[in-house]
């Protein structure tokens, strides 16, 4: 009876047995990699607004306090989205006319608001809190980057807990004095994270119900 | 919700800025948020879901930070027509947590159950809308129009064919209402009716003093209570300043001695030092026996009060003629050695007493206690008397009155073309021989004002649906007469409207705007008492009216009904009582209160025949056998048997306010099939006393969702408790339940938590003044979205209250199904148990993914989002407070999804399916509180965080603070001689700890078994 | 006909071809309507078993009786009783091979059979059981975005590796000590068999009984054997301490270990007899598989039942002597008197009771009432674990909170389901797999005829 397997089929099955083994390894490892790449945090992606805003215009020629239009940042756990009022304030004076801001201007007639579009979405069991940030140094630009420089506001921390824990481990590398946590382009002078730390009395938390509850 | 709120903003500018803007912006954002959280968490398991926008405000509210809750002080009318002040919480103008009003006479910082689960009302999704022509079971929308046209027409007969039919209310502005209603409609006639008052308490007062004053209590200030049939902690006006006062003369050393004479356990009788099971019925003689005992005492003071004793003497006569013919009385010892301790200490207390005694009793009774209060000089001490709040008591008003039987003769008689029913359900609790359904069919015109479609709204020709009071204007009294406001929260959810507005059209006003009135109404003060929530200086002075004596002497001894029991049967008394969740069946259709464990029986979504072991065994049924009861007319209620410890012999007790016929589809779904209907046993004649009627075992069989199943201690130190003689012979009363245990482990002080030790949470729970009123299981849902599991759920032993209150009783009793042979006096201990925040927690070690950790402040941490659902925790939980996701409650019990989510507290994560849950001290305000002190630079003070149930407790039995703060109430509870930990032996070292209770029984009575605590 | 103590190990003097044609030629036997009818049961059977797999996982463990306080019932019952049965193919294969039993060749192959596919069922139930199954790899160390680890203080994540470690090693042993029969299959295949050649080829990986291939594959097969032994003992040991590391009434105990180890082997023969009775007489086997099998494994079983029972004992002792009252409660009150407490007499019965009959070797040897009496003992395991996780459960620390447990139909679903889903895997062991070790019972015929025999001492 003739061999049922011609000679190339020893290494035809060592071949094989070599690409299971990778193929195992790979399907551990590639959602591993897939969780810390940017598609899957969905950083630097820029979000088209129903207004074409732009926080470089506003926030960098224009030099508005992040405050101005966020008035609640520093009582309350949300920043807050400013009403639709707040954006009227001044453009019922300037570019009145102009067609970008034409939503705006029918939002305020019509009474109903701006749709906005979400960047930074944390669950909803993430209980984050503006104020005691804000009222502790932690800088905005820590978490939403250089907003003066983003034509349009796109998420440039990951956002994950991971991140969160980095910066609850070890706070003093991103603290600013309090008159500067709204200033984008303050930078910390070495060292002065400790002393403010200190002078802050920031704590270190890290246990689940500082933000999970 | 819907933009016509937000339509109806300009019409009320002075509203408290922001509250009317819910269906705009943030609140919006934030329901989206918490629906798409239930919804999405459920699908991929805490899976981000993001909104697809954000809705900005169109202008910033006013004084609306967003996240920060808002709080507006208001008021809530009992059943009995008094107020409570309240205090709401709002969040971006959705009303999500009710507080008692620490300004409030009556509430004094807190609430009962009912308070709490009017914010579920608030939410119901059964609620009627709008206004509707009814025919038949069928809501035919209508407009505002059509009831003003109805009710504002010029009337030729002056009002001879109208009647209106009322809740008893204090309400000022509803009397004046009415007032000037009756006034443009001179014949008109009002009915206030109330299955829950008869109205004897006020006719106890009448014979007493010639008017229906309204007795105040002092429980602060007794000595000596005597409760005859009377539930004064969870019943009738004051009750909750009545379970402050009575708490605080609950601790040692100077403790009150409590004797109750009732037919079943209530909230009051398992408080008591002594308690005497005896029926209803034979109360009057007791109460005769009780005067006789005293006056023929030697320090009785007979001799000084000699007009007073003839008094005295001839209503005891009256009573003892009145009372049914009573073989046991001669020969019941231990009756006879009640009567004569109380008397002993009645007559020592000089004049620190109160006798209470409750509707169910005849007026005598009421008016026998005022004279024993007038004659041991209570009067001014315990008790002080007030004019009644009540609007029925206005001369004025009590000349146009007509009880309901009559009003019923009336429509029969079509004499009635036009009723007016304001609130109430008389359709379905009026008593049996009213037959008031069929009766008022009689009038052309039914205008009824109701918040659902239940059975009156559907006997009706026009059905207003009502606001509830979260959204409607209006005003009550406090028992001494205090005015608070009730403001509204919201617009209507379903374009309500209140009895303010329809009493207005009647009064002639075409376009009545109830804040306008009210403002009018009560003019000084108004701002700053919506501030406060009441007005300053309305509290009437105490009256000082003097008993009538000689009237009293000369009461005629009604003669006592008479009806021979029907041969062959066994003949029992059935006491109907308020049921202690719907009350009257008001509010049979809140899920919150349907799930809410009654007192003593841990019974849900049910009410069943209270019947005590003895006589249980006479009938031969056993818990949820179904027995008939028919009384001596013949009306049968088919009901399961509930064997009850403590259920006087021979007696039944049958909660009202259940088996609701509504129509499938329509009205309260909630409600429907829920439990019997008992109303057919009510009379005008015997009232709650069903006396000579029979009981049967009729065969089948009815499950009871209970949600505790053994109250035998089981001889373990678990619920602690020992004599006010023995703690102060020895001021300690487990020295071995406390402390360090021996261990080979590391301390657990020394352990490093990371990060600095601010605070050390921790809790104590004094069982010496824990009554069971539930309130704090119920706050404790309303804080922390617990949903409801249903009757299933609960069969199943389910049910997801992260508080719960465990009784036992401590009277020796068999391990297996031990309450068929509890003893007539099972002696109550009650046991709030939550979790108890182990240091050493065993539910820690074990999760495999840490999703439940210590904090560096000691909590005991939940990580909802990081359970898998292995329930290792619970099983190695030796307290059992946790809770699991069995299902998708939302999808399972369909009244957790919908509207109600409006009312979850947008600081809690809503559980999803499959995850353990359990208290957590309240977190979310730990947390709050912490951020708001650490921004302002200071130190967290002692109970500036409150947990809900502490917060509601009426009798401030828990306390809960930081270890580390020196000189904190909990710190110095936990170093209270009382104190002990449940299960200590454990070693699990727990943060939440309990004060033992203590009674103060008179060495003048036989201790009943087991009067010694675990703690000797 | 060589015999050393008592009955022989092989009947008969059989040529190899005989016994190729005998255990090899079963895979190309024609089907019967015995194995389409056992088929069909065994494929509803798991139809609904996977049903209900469905029901639980998208409505919720509401679908089952659990409650509190009884989080956990039939879904970790079912896990150890069938991790439990795995053990004695383990312990057959590897232990017994170690110690050069001879009566175990005959046998080895289908207890490996069983032990892969116990494990299989067994594996289900941990996943199910959870509340979010979807996140159940929470439960394996890896570095996560979250920067969170599983709890090793845990038994858990011990367990899931456990089980994983099992599975992996019973696998390869199983599949490993094929090669040799595989390999005769491919050569004994029938020229119109030609796909099944090529499969059976391929499984077989080249092996063609060169002298260096057998020295190589004893090697390997002694070090697998090796690695496979601590497993017998310590994948129950840990399993065991699920529970022994609780401070739960009937739990918390440090006799669990070994404990339920004995149990598992108890079990596991149990199964093994179970299985072993109706495969001899339906392939007629009576020469492979003869009464000294049946014989030895009684002897096991008795020994095994005896560590059983002495722990039941101890327990009871135990828990009175401790004076502690919730176990004093559990041990003297709960389990033989409330609810559900028939349960515990059926264990004592079947553990104990049935167990003494195999004092009597005409018992051992005779395989209709060993039958009967391995099916008795495979319920009293069941119900072993029962009583431990459900009647312990149900009655702990705080009387109020004391409540009682049911099963619901879904529970039942399960629980049958996997039986079928076993004898599914199982007969088509059977009927594609050589299941008997032909080459090492060749071995064995040899070394019977040339007087060598191994003196393995039962």
């Amino acid at each position: 009876m003739a061999a049922p397997f011609p000679r190339w089929s020893d290494t035809a099955l060592r071949v094989a047995l070599v690409v299971i083994v990778l193929f195992v390894i790979a399907l551990v490892a590639a959602p591993m990699i897939w969780m810390r790449t940017i598609f899957a945090t969905g950083q630097t992606f820029e979000v088209d607004q129903p207004v074409q805003f732009d926080h470089r215009h506003h926030v960098g020629d224009d030099g508005i306090a992040c405050q101005y239009c966020h008035t609640q940042v520093e009582r309350s756990p949300r920043a807050g989205i400013p009403a639709t009022e707040v954006c009227m304030g001044c453009h019922s004076q300037v570019w009145h006319t102009s067609p970008m801001l034409e939503p705006v201007r029918r939002a305020w007639m019509s009474g109903s608001p701006v749709p906005w579009r979400r960047v930074h979405k944390l669950p909803d069991f993430v209980f984050f809190n503006h104020s005691i940030h804000v009222g502790k140094g932690v800088p905005c630009t820590a978490c939403h980057g250089r907003v003066d420089k983003m034509p349009l506001v796109q998420k440039v921390a990951p956002l994950t807990m991971g991140w969160c824990l980095d910066c609850h481990r070890a706070p003093e590398q991103h603290l600013v004095p309090l008159d500067r946590v709204a200033d984008p382009a303050y930078v910390p002078k070495p060292g002065e994270g400790a002393e403010l730390a200190k002078a802050y009395g920031t704590r270190h938390l890290t246990h689940c119900t500082t933000c999970h509850r | 919700m819907s933009d016509r709120d937000h339509d109806h903003h300009a019409e009320t500018p002075e509203f408290p800025a922001g509250v009317d803007v819910a269906p705009d912006g943030i609140a919006r954002r934030t329901f989206l948020q918490l629906v798409g959280a239930s919804a999405a968490l459920a699908a991929s398991g805490c899976a981000q879901s993001t909104p697809p926008e954000m809705l900005p405000y169109h202008e910033q509210p006013e004084g609306l930070v967003e996240g920060v809750p808002l709080h507006y002080a208001t008021t809530l009318s009992s059943v009995d027509g008094f107020g409570v002040g309240v205090v709401v919480t709002t969040r971006e103008g959705r009303p999500l947590k009710v507080e008692g009003n620490p300004d409030h006479p009556d509430s004094l910082g807190a609430t009962h159950a009912w308070e709490q689960a009017a914010i579920w009302s608030l939410y119901d999704p059964d609620r009627a809308r709008g206004v509707a022509r009814m025919q038949g079971p069928l809501r035919v929308p209508a407009t505002w129009d059509a009831v003003t046209a109805a009710l504002t027409a010029p009337r030729s007969d002056g009002g001879a064919g109208l009647r209106l039919v009322m809740r008893p209310t204090t309400s000022p502005l509803l009397a004046e209402l009415l007032g000037r209603a009756l006034r443009r409609h001179p014949s008109a006639r009002v009915t206030f009716w109330s299955p829950l008052a008869p109205g004897h308490a006020r006719a106890g007062a009448r014979l007493a003093f010639g008017a229906p004053l309204q007795p105040r209590y002092d429980f602060g200030r007794a000595d000596v209570i005597v409760a005859l049939d009377g539930d004064f902690l969870t019943r009738g006006p004051g009750r909750i300043r009545h379970q402050a006062g009575f708490a605080a003369r609950r601790r040692p050393p100077a403790m009150a001695r409590l004797y109750v004479v009732e037919p079943s356990l209530t909230v009051t009788g398992g408080m008591a030092d002594h308690r005497l099971a005896r029926p209803s019925g034979q109360v009057p003689s007791i109460a005769a026996e009780l005067v006789e005992a005293l006056l023929s005492s030697s320090n009785g003071g007979a001799a000084a009060r000699g007009a007073n004793a003839e008094a005295l003497a001839a209503c005891a006569r009256a009573l003892r003629a009145s009372a049914p013919p009573d073989p046991s009385a001669g020969n019941d010892p231990r009756r006879r050695a009640f009567v004569a301790a109380v008397a002993r200490d009645l007559a020592a207390a000089g004049g620190r007493v109160i006798l209470y005694a409750d509707e169910r009793q005849p007026p005598l009774v009421h008016a026998l206690c005022h004279a024993l209060h007038a004659h041991l000089g209570a009067v001014g001490e315990t008790v002080t008397l007030h004019p009644s709040p009540l609007v029925e008591d206005t001369p004025a008003i009590a000349a146009r009155a007509l009880d309901i039987k009559s009003l019923a003769g009336e429509l029969r008689g079509g004499a009635v073309d036009t009723l007016l029913v304001l609130g109430g359900n008389p359709a379905y609790d009026a008593p049996a021989d009213v037959g008031f359904a069929e009766a008022m069919t009689h009038a052309k015109a039914r205008v009824v004002l109701s918040p659902y479609s239940d059975e009156t709204a559907l006997a009706s020709t026009l059905h207003v649906a009502e606001a509830h009071p979260f959204e409607s204007w209006g005003d009550a009294r406090a028992v001494d007469g205090t005015v608070s406001l009730q403001q509204p929260l919201l617009q209507p959810l379903d374009g309500g409207h209140s009895a303010v507005e329809l009493l207005a059209l009647l009064a002639g006003d075409a376009a009545p705007r109830p804040e306008a009135l009210l403002r009018a109404r009560h003019a000084r003060g108004f701002a700053a008492a919506l501030q406060r929530g009441l007005l300053d200086g309305t509290a009437t002075p105490p009256t000082t009216a003097a008993i009538r004596w000689s009237a009293l002497a000369a009461t005629p001894p009604a003669p006592p009904p008479v009806t021979p029991p029907p041969a062959g049967l066994v003949p029992v008394e059935v006491t109907l009582a308020p049921d202690a969740s719907v009350l009257d069946g008001t509010l049979a259709n809140n899920a919150w209160l349907q799930e809410l464990p009654r007192p003593f029986t841990k019974l849900t979504w049910d009410n069943a025949a209270l019947i005590g072991p003895t006589t249980a065994g006479a009938l031969g049924v056993s818990t949820e056998d179904l027995i008939a009861v028919t009384d001596a007319a013949g009306r049968t209620v088919e009901i399961p048997a509930l064997v009850a410890p403590g259920q006087a012999d021979g007696t039944i007790t049958i909660a009202l306010g259940y088996g609701r016929a509504v129509a499938p589809g329509i009205g309260e779904r909630t409600a429907r099939g829920v439990g019997r209907n008992a109303y057919p046993l009510l009379t005008t004649t015997g009232g709650f006393l069903v006396k000579h009627a029979t009981a049967r075992r009729v065969g089948a069989r009815h499950p009871l969702a209970r949600t505790q199943g053994h109250f035998s201690l089981e001889g373990r130190a678990v619920a602690l408790s020992t004599t006010l003689s023995a703690y102060t012979a020895r001021p300690v009363v487990a020295p071995h339940l406390r402390g360090p245990v021996p261990t080979l482990m590391p301390d657990v002080a020394a352990r490093d938590l990371g990060g600095p030790r601010t605070n050390e949470w921790a809790m104590a729970i004094d069982l010496s003044t824990c009554v069971s009123c539930n309130a704090c299981t119920i706050a404790c849902q309303a804080e922390n979205n617990t949903f409801v599991v249903g009757k299933e759920g609960v069969l199943k032993g389910r049910e997801m209250h992260w508080l719960r209150i465990d009784t036992y009783y401590r009277a020796p009793v068999d391990t297996r199904d031990e309450l068929e042979r509890a003893t007539d006096e099972p002696r109550p201990i009650h046991e709030p148990m939550l979790c108890q925040h182990c240091e050493k927690a065993p539910c820690e070690y074990v999760c495999p993914v840490n999703a439940t950790v210590h904090s560096p402040d000691g909590l005991n941490e939940m990580v909802y989002n990081r359970c898998v659902g292995t329930r290792f925790c619970s099983n190695n939980c030796p307290y059992k407070v946790r809770r699991f996701n069995w299902f998708r409650w939302t999808e399972e019990v369909p009244v957790n999804a919908g509207r109600i989510s409006l009312q979850q507290n947008p600081d809690v994560t809503v559980r999803e399916r499959g995850v353990m849950e359990k208290c957590t001290y309240c977190v979310q305000r730990i947390r709050r509180a912490e951020i708001a002190a650490r921004l302002a630079n200071r130190p967290l003070a002692d109970l500036e965080v409150r947990t809900a149930c502490q917060q509601v407790c009426p009798s401030g039995a828990i306390t809960f603070g930081s270890l580390t703060q020196k000189g904190s109430l909990v710190s110095r509870a936990h170093e209270s001689p009382r104190n002990f930990s449940v299960l200590h032996e454990l070693g699990t070292r727990p943060r939440t700890q309990y004060l033992a209770r203590i009674e103060n029984p008179t060495p003048a009575l036989p201790m009943t078994s087991s009067d010694k605590g675990h703690g000797e | 006909m060589i015999r050393d103590r008592g009955e022989a190990l092989l009947v008969g003097t059989p040529s190899d071809a005989e016994i190729s044609r005998e255990l090899i030629g079963t895979v190309y036997r024609p089907r019967g309507r015995g194995f389409r009818l056992l088929l069909a049961v065994a494929l509803l059977g798991t139809g609904v078993l996977f049903t209900c797999i469905t029901i639980t996982v998208t409505v919720g463990i509401g679908t089952w009786g659990n409650n509190i306080p009884v989080g956990w019932a039939f879904g970790i019952i079912n896990f150890v009783w069938w991790i439990g049965i795995g053990h004695a193919g383990t312990f057959i294969s590897a232990i017994l091979y170690l110690f050069e039993q001879p009566w175990r060749t005959s046998i080895n192959r289908f207890a490996e059979g069983m032990t892969l596919f116990a494990v299989m069922q067994a594996g289900l139930y941990p996943l199910l059981h959870l509340g979010r199954p979807w996140f159940a790899y929470w439960l394996i160390p890896y570095p996560s975005t979250m920067g969170t680890w599983p709890n090793f203080k845990s038994a858990l994540p011990w367990d899931a590796a456990a089980i994983a470690t099992y599975f992996t090693v019973s696998l390869l042993f199983w599949y490993f000590g094929l090669l040799p029969d595989f390999a005769a299959c491919r050569d004994q295949a029938p020229p119109e068999a030609r796909v099944r050649r090529v499969l059976y080829g391929l499984l077989a990986l080249g092996w063609r009984g060169s002298a260096q291939h057998h020295r190589h594959y004893r090697l390997t097969y002694g070090l697998l054997a090796a690695l496979a032994t601590p497993l017998v003992l310590s994948v129950h040991s840990i399993v065991s301490t699920d529970f022994a590391i609780t401070m739960v009434p009937g739990w918390h105990s440090t006799i669990f270990p070994p404990f339920f180890v004995a149990g598992a082997i108890f079990s596991g023969f149990a199964m093994v007899v179970t299985l072993a009775v109706p495969v001899r007489r339906v392939f007629g086997l009576q020469r492979v598989i003869t009464k000294r099998h049946f014989d030895a494994m009684g002897k096991m079983i008795l020994c095994t039942g005896w560590i059983v029972t002495y722990s039941y004992i101890v327990e009871l002792f135990i828990a009175w002597y401790s004076g502690d009252e919730a176990e004093v409660y559990q041990f003297f009150i709960a389990r033989p008197f409330s609810h559900g407490s028939w349960v515990w007499w059926g264990m004592m019965l079947c553990n104990v009771g049935v167990t003494q009959l195999f004092w009597s070797r005409r018992f051992r040897t005779n395989t209709v009432l060993v039958w009967f009496a391995a099916l008795a003992i495979n319920f009293g395991m069941w119900a072993e674990r029962y009583v431990i996780i459900v009647l312990g459960l149900q009655r702990d620390y705080l009387p109020s909170s004391w409540g009682d447990y049911l099963p619901t139909w879904v529970d039942l679903g399960l629980f049958g389901g996997t039986m079928c889903f076993f004898l599914l895997l199982f007969i088509l062991f059977l009927r594609y797999v050589p299941f008997i070790a032909a080459w090492e019972v060749k071995e064995l015929a040899h070394e019977l005829r040339h007087g060598h025999a191994p003196t393995g001492v039962i």
